[in-house]
């Protein structure tokens, strides 16, 4: 691995379009800006395998279905709803507004 | 006469949503960089089940759980760029159900689904931002959903 010394301020570069830049050293932490073609993927590494994870969620209900996975869900609970599970006939959208917002509507 | 905003979800069909259900995410999901707008659905029968379906390609669909249907005692751990993205105040952690919406991603594991809750999806109720926040440290970890329907620590 190369290592190199750098200051705030002071920066990197790979190649001929990617820069690194230290912008910031605190007691704990370096902040880096990172200078790149949009076309190169930028990422903290623990974020690989969540992006890796996310490609198989993404085709879940290509390839599984969610009947098993609500059986298994119902299967936990104390009492299980009336209807398990339904094909999704009617499809309702979720405004997912605060509480306090939803009711006066 | 107004356009209608319709998805055509291979999964779930057609979908007309409005604009005010909209999702943005600024960073779009590891994996999936450009796909920064979706919208929510629930299907009542389906409940708890949240599903998350791209309006950039119709065939890209997520589901989740809320993360507290989970693990009734998770906590959120937001790191500085992710609570900015979010547009959070600095002054006070988000609640759980009144400030953010915390989501688990369903991943298949063999005959049934993984989540791992150090990367939750979380969604800003009050402006509709929503980030995949990974953290690196010691949190909940990955559980697999058992065939008892309890979570199983997975990793």
């Amino acid at each position: 691995m190369l290592v190199l010394r750098r200051r705030a301020g002071e920066a990197i570069v790979i190649g001929d379009d990617i820069e690194i830049e230290v912008t910031e050293i605190s007691r704990t932490r370096v902040k880096l800006g990172v200078k790149a073609p949009r076309t190169i993927c930028v990422m903290r590494r623990e974020t690989v395998p969540v992006a890796l994870d996310n490609r198989q969620a993404a085709v879940i209900l290509g390839n599984h279905g969610v009947g098993e996975i609500l059986r298994r869900i119902y299967a936990g609970q104390a009492v299980p709803p009336a209807k398990p599970f339904e094909e999704p006939r009617h499809v309702f959208q979720s405004p997912l507004k605060p509480p306090e917002e939803r009711a006066d509507k | 006469m107004s356009e209608r905003n319709v998805v055509r979800s291979p999964w779930l069909g057609e979908i007309e949503w409005n604009p005010g259900c909209e999702l943005t995410f600024p960073w779009g999901l590891p994996g999936f960089e450009t796909e920064r707008r979706m919208i929510p659905v629930e299907i009542p029968a389906q409940r708890p089940l949240v599903y998350l379906q791209s309006l950039e390609r119709d065939n890209i669909c997520f589901v989740a759980l809320p993360v507290r249907v989970i693990d009734p005692s998770f906590r959120l751990c937001l790191q500085e760029e992710e609570r900015a993205a979010l547009l959070l105040p600095d002054d006070r952690e988000p609640a759980i159900g009144d400030d953010v919406l915390c989501l688990g991603l369903l991943v298949p594991s063999e005959h049934t689904v993984k989540v791992n809750l150090n990367a939750p999806i979380v969604i800003n109720l009050h402006n509709s931002m929503g980030v995949q926040c990974v953290s690196t440290g010691q949190g909940a970890g990955c559980v697999r959903l058992g065939e008892n329907g309890r979570w199983e620590a997975a990793c």
